[in-house]
């Protein structure tokens, strides 16, 4: 079988994975290093407000950031620039994804409950949550490079 | 016609008529209507149930369409 060179929207969805990945990771560093300290200088539902607005903003400052320098670079290696159309095929493969998505996140919140019940504590909660935001995030990203691999 | 311009035709990226062409996405009917409008045939030349004289070989004839596939959903 041929194997096809990877599309614009497969090698976006690459970066958007990285992109996750690193924000997330410095999240999660942060989380790790507050639960380590003897005493927080924050209080603990102050601290994971600051989280979670910290990781939007971050997320979509950093997307935006990288988007542009994606294109920028991507046009310089390859000559490709962004698809100016974007097709009812594009829409079939973005909805699916979401889709998909929406389901993991669903599962996600479901699994942030049980352990509240069983744990007893807010902590698994919010940690859960925020793996629950990364993995349905991820889980996009990759159904979109699925679905271009298969109908390509 | 190559892909390309049947694309733009179609207002479709090269990548979905590809696709089409190697029977990986069925268009929906609007789409499958732009494209037969845009070979200037009825609907039913270019696509069809089943399996009979694909898609592909009425874009052959209308000089695109490079390679040869079993069709399933194209005339």
């Amino acid at each position: 079988m041929k194997k096809q060179k990877l599309g614009y929207y497969e090698k976006r969805s690459i970066m958007t994975i990285i992109v996750y990945l690193l924000v997330y990771a410095s999240m999660f560093y942060d989380a790790i290093v507050y639960y380590k300290l003897q005493e927080p200088k924050q209080e603990f539902l102050s601290f994971w407000g600051n989280q979670f607005l910290e990781l939007f903003l971050c997320l979509i400052f950093v997307y935006v950031l990288s988007y542009f320098a994606f294109n920028i670079i991507n046009k310089k290696l390859t000559g490709e620039s962004r698809p100016k159309i974007k097709d009812e095929r594009d829409n079939t493969i973005e909805l699916k994804a979401i889709h998909i998505a929406y389901y993991t996140f669903i599962l996600g919140v479901f699994c942030a409950m049980l352990s509240a019940l069983w744990v007893k504590s807010f902590s698994p909660i919010f940690l859960i949550i925020m793996a629950t935001f990364l993995v349905s995030g991820i889980v996009a990203e990759v159904t979109r490079i699925v679905s271009y691999r298969k109908s390509s | 016609m190559t892909q390309e311009q049947l694309a733009n035709l179609a207002k479709v990226t090269r990548q979905t008529i590809a696709a089409i062409e190697n029977n990986k996405y069925s268009p929906s009917l609007e789409l499958a209507f732009k494209i037969a409008d845009a070979f200037e045939m009825p609907l039913c030349n270019v696509f069809s149930y089943g399996s009979g004289e694909n898609f592909e070989d009425v874009h052959k004839n209308k000089g695109g369409g490079p390679r040869k596939r079993n069709g399933q959903n194209y005339k």
